[in-house]
């Protein structure tokens, strides 16, 4: 479905366009705000990046902001000023690691802009129970042009137990390793192992730019879910390829944020869609301020051996 | 309400005991076609007591006099006068003849009901003349852009035919071809409009007080009926354009008794572009053809018994058609491989009717009908891939076809009941039978697997059930009371409403009346629409337990005018609320509006207030009108613009139009439209800063540096406007009489000074690479042709006293 109207705004604006005018128009200027970007969880050190927006009709690039004071605050407790370490990258020089189910809060400014706050709370982590694979065949439906062949995939069945305490959020990533010896070490390069497949009606978006699913449980609240989830067979390149299976139980912020986003860049350049707003929890500024834990899970399954790429 | 019925109920007892009187009935009919007259006046001159005739000619008028100077005039006809001496009920049937519009001195008698005498706001009854004479988007006469031009409607996207009526959405206009539902009017993206203006009689809409005998949409009816076919003699119509060419015939099936009408247009552009795709594709090495066209055909048959008696059957059947075909053949190891991939893309509605009118007596008049309405949109692949090697050839096909839309299929029953001049009282019921089709796609690969993924149809029914009375209190003072009953049962949910409808004329003198009304309508079904163009793909849904039925309530005012004969001026205020509109939660919705719909969409509340005025001239030589709109429209949604009440989309503070034409002489007349509307309401962002998807894009210094994600900031929704549109057209008709008909030679100018109309703005970067606000425009100067013949019957219409 999605091409075909692809197709016919093609014909349509083709067809039918005649021209396009640069037009004078004011659109009003407020002045400039800061910009706070932070995803927080218990695995890293904290990391803060600070910029500044423009005006939309402003021709330059972002500025990154290296003279801001950064303060980070754990419920309601003063912790340090985070430091500046390049591009405009604010770190903890204490090492702090955020701990769950803590409520954490940043305010920043500088000179110029004013002064911006967050607070965030990191939630829960929710462990994987089990993952059961198997191998299906599929009739591709996803696509009208897509493949017309059957399939070989991979099922994965992810447990878990459902927090019934609170509202939970989740994504799900699949990530995959390319193992290759150098100098007599083996060398793991992990990336994203490619477009997840599900028929589940619980999966509210499927991130394209992260290849992630993203739910929330409203259909499953304080259950065990398995949920299975489908992959290609060919996006694995040789025998025992591992797989790293990683369950995100994410904020409600980082929920938000990550569909309005992905939705806002789904329709860049569709001038008939209604343009979406990108979720924001920097009060007095722009930007996001989210927490999220992982669990991972690795597995090793037989992909496909691939007649170009590695030797 | 119980009130408004026990009065109804009273007030026909009363009719009844005290009719002792006489009656003349008939049908009011076009001396040359045959053609039913809609509207004609009927009434004794010396009591100034009369009727109208309803949308099958009939009329019905209970007397108490015995004396009667009877008197039956319609516009663009001679009035006719007669004396009669009305002893006992008497059957007479009125043959009129027409006069078209000629010189001042023609049209004597006032216009059928003047908009003063009628009890309706609201409602205009749009002249066809017009839409024939009236400059259009490339030559290619359309009822729905002439109603655009009327005040209180609005046009949405430039050239687009929705309708935007008294702040209302395109989807809640009941648009009714011969009583059965339209459901996507539009051809190509709604650049034209499924009817096709040679085959239709007569045109209303109705905006405002509506009648109780309609339901079932928030906004507006648009009562469009065919004609009937002319039973005198064989007839026709013929005509080219520039895009498309259509022809019209029609004639006594067996004079006097049977006729029949059929009429059929069809565009030619994938005839024109077709050499150009095929040598395109003779570069590339592959054999393709690919176009675009629709056609839509009307045919109408009516046979009459006698006459008490009546069948008609009518059916319009319209697609639009986009396709592509290619193959690609190559020799490999002496095996020859051939690909080859067809595409067909289209939508369309057909609709049919089945009508008997029966006069049960002098005073009591039946239609009886069964309907039948579908919209269908489907997407159809084929891919073949054959090898053949020794003349042996093996062949891998798949299908895939997606298919989504609405059928209905009912049944209602019509009464008019005409006790005396005080009283025309309709009543009615009916049930339509839904089958809603969410979207369903079919796979097949050869014959080995064969599946069926999507939504399960949706079956609904709807049911209704009015009684309108039309009462004249005092020879000042005339209402319409009624209500409409609704009911819609679906998965095991009843919904069900009552619907007032009140609307009242008070007369001071023949030139001036004060109408108002108020109403309740309900809507039980939603269009899914996931962007600003209205797309074959929209989809039709009912109301589910989730999702509610819309309702609106409106008030409106008016007064009314007559100056000198020759101008109608009209002054309108309405006010209207409108709740459990829907629209997409953000960002969703845009390619999967099948699946969880329900979750997808949001509810909420509307509201539309203004005033319009209209000034109309329909004698003389130069006639039209002159509208002017003043309205504000807005929308509040819990989840959308953070809760912040924000302008629709199409809230349009001033609209403005001039439809005009002239007549220069007997063969040659002008036409003139200008219209101008303030900007469309848009989203613009004013401001971007930098995003990141995830924590790892954080992590990696060169990653955030350089794979930032642009976020754009909306302050709110529809917070900004787009210049204003404005727009000119001229025509020019040379009429001409030749040996076996009449010929018509248009020449049109669409956006005579070629004005850059918004179409969308974006943001982008110009060749300097600095920042800049693009605004698209659609449709520049564009000149028309337009060629028509008209044969059979001998241009009497242009006869001089």
């Amino acid at each position: 479905m999605l091409k075909i109207k692809y197709i016919i705004i093609i014909i349509l604006v083709a067809g039918t366009f005649s021209c396009k005018k640069i037009i004078d128009y004011k659109i009003p200027d407020n002045g400039r705000k800061l910009v706070l970007n932070s995803f927080i969880s218990t695995n890293d050190s904290i990391n803060v990046n600070i910029s500044k927006s423009l005006h939309i009709l402003d021709n330059g690039n972002y500025e990154l902001i290296s003279d801001a004071v950064v303060n980070l605050f754990e419920d309601g407790v003063f912790i340090e000023t985070l430091k500046h370490n390049g591009y405009g990258n604010y770190n903890s020089t204490l090492n702090f690691t955020p701990k769950e189910g803590k409520t954490y809060k940043i305010e920043a400014w500088n000179d110029e802009l004013e002064k911006v706050t967050a607070s965030e709370t990191i939630p829960h982590k929710i462990k994987i129970n089990s993952i059961d694979t198997a191998q299906v065949v599929f009739a591709s439906t996803d696509d009208f042009f897509g493949s017309d062949e059957e399939q070989e995939v991979y099922e994965f069945k992810i447990n878990f137990q459902d927090n019934a305490d609170e509202k939970n959020y989740y994504m799900i990533k699949f990530k995959t390793a390319y193992v290759y010896e150098y100098n007599g070490d083996s060398i793991y390069d992990i990336y994203d192992a490619g477009y997840i497949m599900y028929n589940d009606v619980i999966i509210e978006r499927y991130l394209s730019y992260q290849n992630a699913v993203i739910f929330s449980d409203d259909l499953f609240d304080g259950e065990t879910l398995s949920l299975s989830l489908y992959m290609n067979k060919y996006n694995f390149y040789s025998e025992n390829t591992p797989v790293i299976i990683e369950l995100y139980s994410i904020s409600e912020s980082y929920y938000k944020y990550s569909i309005s986003l992905d939705q806002q860049q789904e329709i860049d350049g569709n001038p008939f869609a209604e343009p979406v707003q990108v979720y924001n929890n920097i009060e007095k500024g722009y930007g996001i301020f989210a927490g999220y834990t992982v669990d991972k899970d690795t597995l090793y399954i037989d992909g496909v051996e691939q007649y170009y790429g590695i030797d | 309400m119980k009130k408004t019925f026990l009065l109804l109920i009273l007030s026909v007892f009363y009719c009844i005991v005290y009719a002792q009187n006489h009656t003349i009935s008939g049908y009011i009919t076009d001396s040359k076609s045959g053609e039913k007259l809609i509207n004609a006046a009927i009434y004794d001159a010396n009591t100034m007591q009369g009727t109208i005739s309803n949308e099958y000619g009939f009329y019905s008028l209970t007397l108490s006099e015995t004396k009667i100077r009877l008197m039956i005039s319609y516009v663009g006809y001679k009035t006719i006068e007669k004396e009669i001496e009305l002893k006992e009920n008497i059957e007479l049937n009125f043959k009129m003849s027409s006069t078209i519009e000629l010189s001042e001195v023609t049209i004597v008698g006032k216009s059928n009901e003047s908009p003063i005498k009628s009890t309706q706001i609201g409602v205009v009854e749009v002249p066809l003349q017009k839409i024939k004479n009236l400059p259009v988007l490339l030559g290619e006469k359309d009822i729905i852009k002439t109603i655009q031009l009327l005040p209180g409607v609005q046009s949405g996207s430039e050239g687009t035919s929705g309708l935007y009526v008294r702040g209302g959405g395109p989807d809640q206009n009941l648009i009714l071809l011969d009583g059965v539902p339209v459901y996507n009017a539009e051809h190509l993206f709604g650049f034209f409009s499924v009817f096709n203006p040679d085959a239709i009689k007569n045109v209303t809409l109705i905006k405002g007080g509506y009648p109780a005998r309609y339901g079932g949409r928030l906004s507006s009816v648009l009562d469009i009926r065919m004609k009937e076919g002319n039973n005198q003699e064989l007839g026709g119509e013929f005509s080219i354009g520039l895009i498309a060419s259509k022809f019209t015939l029609e004639g006594p099936i067996k004079k006097d008794k049977t006729s029949f009408i059929i009429s059929a247009r069809r565009t030619y552009i994938d005839a024109l572009i077709m050499p150009f795709v095929k040598m395109a594709a003779a570069a590339n090495d592959t054999k393709t053809s690919a176009g675009y066209y629709f056609y839509d055909v009307n045919v109408k048959l009516n046979h009459k018994f006698s006459d008490k008696s009546h069948l008609y059957f009518s059916s319009y059947l319209g697609d639009d058609r986009l396709y592509v075909k290619t193959s690609y053949d190559y020799l490999e190891n002496d095996v020859l491989y051939e690909d080859a991939m067809k595409m067909k893309t289209g939508w369309g509605n057909i609709t049919s009717a089945l009508r008997w009118n029966y006069k049960i007596n002098e005073k009591l008049f039946s239609n009886s009908t069964l309907t039948y309405s579908r919209y269908n949109f489907y997407v159809g692949d084929e891919f073949a891939y054959s090898a053949t090697e020794n003349n042996i050839t093996t062949t891998n096909e798949t299908s895939i076809i997606y298919d989504s839309g609405i059928n209905d299929l009912g049944g209602k029953i019509d009464f008019n009941y005409l006790p005396n001049p005080n009283h025309y009282i309709r009543f009615g019921l009916g049930n339509t039978y839904h089958t809603f089709n969410p979207g369903i796609t079919y796979l097949k690969y050869m014959s080995e697997f064969e599946s069926e993924i999507g939504n399960d149809p949706i079956k609904a029914n709807e049911m209704y059930a009015y009684i309108e009375d039309d009462i004249k209190v005092t020879s000042q003072l005339k209402g319409n009371i009624g209500t409409h009953l609704s009911g819609f049962y679906v998965n095991d949910k009843f919904y069900k409403s009552i619907q007032p409808r009140i609307s009242a004329r008070y007369m001071f003198n023949e030139d001036w009346a004060i109408k108002a009304a108020f109403t309740k309508m309900d809507q039980y079904i939603h269009l899914l629409t996931s962007s600003k163009i209205s797309m074959p793909t929209d989809l039709w849904l009912p109301v589910t337990d989730k999702i509610y039925p819309q309702t609106a309530y409106q008030y409106a005012i008016g007064t009314f005018h007559n100056i000198k004969n020759k101008l109608d001026l009209s002054v309108e205020a309405f006010y209207k609320t409108m709740s459990n509109l829907l629209e997409y939660k953000e960002g969703s919705g845009l390619f999967s509006q099948s699946t969880g719909w329900e979750e997808k969409i949001e509810l909420g509340k509307g509201w539309a207030y203004g005033a319009e005025v209209l000034l109309q001239k329909n004698v003389g030589r130069t006639t039209g009108w002159i509208g002017y709109t003043l309205s504000w429209s807005q929308r509040k949604f819990e989840n959308l613009n953070f809760g912040e009440t924000f302008p629709y989309r199409y809230d349009r503070r001033h609209d403005i139009s001039i439809a005009v034409t002239h007549k220069i002489d007997d063969d040659v007349d002008v036409g003139i439209v200008w219209v101008y509307g303030t900007g469309n309401a848009v989203s613009l962002a004013v401001e971007r800063y930098m995003g990141y998807e995830y924590s790892d894009a954080l992590k990696d210094p060169y990653y955030y540096e350089y794979y930032y994600n642009d976020i754009e900031y909306y302050k709110a929704r529809n917070d900004f406007r787009m210049p204003a549109y404005h727009r000119l057209d001229v025509g020019i008709n040379f009429h001409k009489e030749i040996r076996k008909g009449h010929r018509t030679f248009s020449v049109g100018i669409y956006n005579v000074y070629n004005r850059k109309n918004p179409f969308f703005l974006n943001f982008e970067t110009d060749n300097y690479g600095k920042r800049v606000l693009a605004q698209y425009s659609l449709f520049p100067f564009i000149p028309s042709l337009y060629y028509s013949l008209k044969f059979g019957k001998k241009s009497e219409e242009v006869n001089f006293e």
